[in-house]
């Protein structure tokens, strides 16, 4: 009672050893897995160059090649689309679409137009009128 | 003082009740799930400003769980129906906006300040060997169903960086953070199905 027998000092020795140990550590990697999720909810996107091919297009700046913008846009999307844990965000469908649409090709145009629809329900009207006024 | 728990949790409690978890609260009674951003109006001396400010403003919006539409067609697609300035685009009526667009609420940007370090800040700058510019922008939300306000917030960032940048920070900051969280990517993947009707105005 004193002095701790055999069978406790096993007991302390497989304590010792057991996940008990590395308890901290399992934790700090469950938070941190939870932390980087929680930066961005249950979905990430992958913006790519998205932003820069809006400023280049808005700005007019002397380096803009729409074509190059197209294929580069079109490959992250891609991209995107054939990863699991990423997905295409807001706009970005629709940006390329309208990109193919001022090249002249209003297939092309469509469909991206069709996807934005799809993944994001809340630009339905908007998409409608774009296709409506595109005719 | 035998410790200063009670005081961190007095100091803390005081500071995050008040405007913004009202500010918080009140965007989640509107249920704003899309929003359209306008390009900002440009209060500074730079003309670039509005343009720049304006093409990082879509990630930290998106990232925080609202739907933004594609800047780049809203701004054409106005400026192609008899917009062509900025101050021209806000004046638009909220029904035009409901009836085109469809969107639950309007962001209006505003760039208050956007420049470097000028003659006046050099003397300063020599002395403390940084250079810094500012960024000062201002956002109002409005609910396209009753015209309140939902948000209202401004932004200000002095930093030794490049004013692309500063004003990349400003928006996140801004939209990243202060603003109430929306309601997050719809995740639906899947065959498309008969949208609920949402033509009542």
């Amino acid at each position: 009672m004193s002095r701790p027998g055999t069978m406790e000092l096993e007991a302390l020795a497989a304590r010792r050893s057991g996940p008990g140990r590395l308890g901290p550590y399992l934790a700090l990697g469950a938070l941190a897995a939870l932390v980087s999720g929680c930066m961005s909810g249950t979905y990430s996107y992958y913006w790519g160059s998205y932003q820069d091919s809006v400023r280049g297009m808005c700005t007019k700046d002397k380096g803009y090649d729409a074509g190059r913008e197209l294929e580069r846009l079109a490959r992250e999307i891609q991209r995107t689309e054939a990863s699991q844990w990423r997905l295409v965000p807001p706009g970005k469908y629709m940006h390329v679409g309208y990109l193919h649409y001022l090249a002249g090709d209003r297939e092309a145009a469509k469909s991206y137009f069709l996807k934005e629809k799809e993944w994001h329900p809340e630009s339905a009207r908007f998409v409608d009128g774009m296709l409506e006024r595109m005719k | 003082m035998r410790s200063l728990a009670p005081l961190v949790v007095i100091v803390a409690s005081s500071l995050f009740s008040g405007c913004y978890r009202q500010a918080w609260l009140r965007a989640q009674e509107y249920g704003t799930r899309s929003i359209v951003v306008l390009p900002p109006l440009n209060e500074s001396s730079e003309i670039t400003a509005s343009y720049e400010l304006y093409s990082t403003i879509t990630e930290p919006l998106a990232n925080r769980g609202y739907y933004v539409y594609p800047v780049a067609i809203v701004d054409q697609f106005m400026k192609e129906n008899g917009l062509p300035t900025a101050g021209e685009m806000h004046a638009v009526p909220l029904g035009k906006i409901h009836e085109i667009i469809g969107a639950d609420a309007v962001l209006y940007p505003t760039v208050a300040a956007w420049h470097g370090p000028n003659l006046a800040t050099i003397a300063l700058a020599i002395l403390t060997k940084t250079a810094p510019s500012t960024v000062e922008a201002r956002y109002r939300l409005v609910d396209v169903k009753s015209g309140d306000v939902i948000w209202e917030h401004s932004e200000y960032v002095r930093e030794d960086a490049s004013l692309p940048k500063l004003g990349k920070r400003c928006n996140e900051r801004a939209l990243g953070q202060r603003i109430a969280p929306g309601p997050g990517h719809s995740s639906y993947r899947g065959p498309l199905l008969p949208l609920p009707d949402t033509s009542t105005p």
